[in-house]
């Protein structure tokens, strides 16, 4: 099956979930190469939020193409509780807005992070913008 | 006592490309408008340019830094990248406490190039540690 392009999924297009691990290992990769000094002081059970969105990044790359010449015009993010390294997630990654305004795209897409027991623990909104006609 | 007008701490760091390629591994995002200069040269940017939620993680530790784990459990964040961030470029991340209201603290965040160019602008919320305390 040939991957989609962002750009052609529908709003309200939900991507299979998406369960993952907060590995230990690939958390401190992160922190290392985000240079964060800060998170780590807090103790080894400590993980940033933007680890868990940078992981929900990961995957939806793996599922869909992002349109060529693609930047991130905006980001929100809100925590429910604090993630922990190791910790089993499920994510969910929604098409929350596709729309063409002058010669750019926006695209929306919300990404929901879940304990196993359905428990919300993250949730944020990326906003990309895309040339029209690029990618397709 | 956290207060209106208090600033978050400052979180500097210098870009360059390795810094860029290690992320784009980590993350698994390797739009050649990261990690391919020769690609990113016939690109509108002219140059590869850091990825959005690697700048905004600066932003992130400067949040740490002032909140600790209370950014972590509850932290609220809503920014605009309004520039891109290019290899040799020194950002800082920082922001300013302000609103104090019922244990809840609204700041102005935002991330700086060294020309002083905002690259990212924005709010975040976080409730306040009671370590710190609040009124």
């Amino acid at each position: 099956m040939t991957t989609p392009s962002l750009d052609e999924l529908p709003v309200g297009y939900r991507f299979p979930k998406v369960p993952f691990r907060l590995d230990v290992e690939w958390v401190r990769d992160y922190l290392e190469a985000v240079e964060d000094k800060a998170t780590p002081s807090l103790g080894k059970d400590a993980a940033p939020p933007l680890a868990a969105l940078v992981m929900m990044v990961r995957r939806l790359l793996e599922l869909a193409r992002l349109p060529e010449g693609s930047v991130h015009l905006g980001q929100e993010l809100q925590c429910h509780r604090a993630l922990h390294p190791g910790e089993e997630l499920i994510g969910e990654l929604i098409i929350t807005g596709n729309s063409v305004r002058q010669s750019w795209r926006f695209l929306q897409v919300d990404v929901v992070v879940r304990a196993p027991q359905g428990e919300e623990v993250m949730k944020a909104r990326a906003t990309i913008l895309s040339p029209v006609g690029q990618g397709q | 006592m956290i207060e209106p007008g208090e600033p978050l701490p400052a979180v500097t760091k210098t870009l360059d490309q390795g810094k860029i390629n290690r992320y784009a591994e980590v993350s698994g995002d390797g739009n050649p408008l990261h990690t391919d200069p020769e690609f990113a040269s016939r690109t509108p940017f002219g140059g590869t340019i850091a990825h959005g939620l690697l700048v905004l993680a600066y932003l992130s530790e400067s949040l740490t830094l002032a909140f600790g784990r209370a950014w972590l459990e509850g932290g609220k964040l809503k920014v605009r990248f309004r520039a891109p961030a290019r290899p040799g470029d020194t950002v800082t991340a920082g922001g300013t406490v302000t609103e104090v209201r019922e244990g809840l603290a609204r700041c102005q965040v935002e991330v700086r190039n060294q020309k002083g160019e905002a690259l990212i602008l924005g709010e975040a919320e976080v409730l306040i540690p009671l370590e710190r305390g609040y009124g």
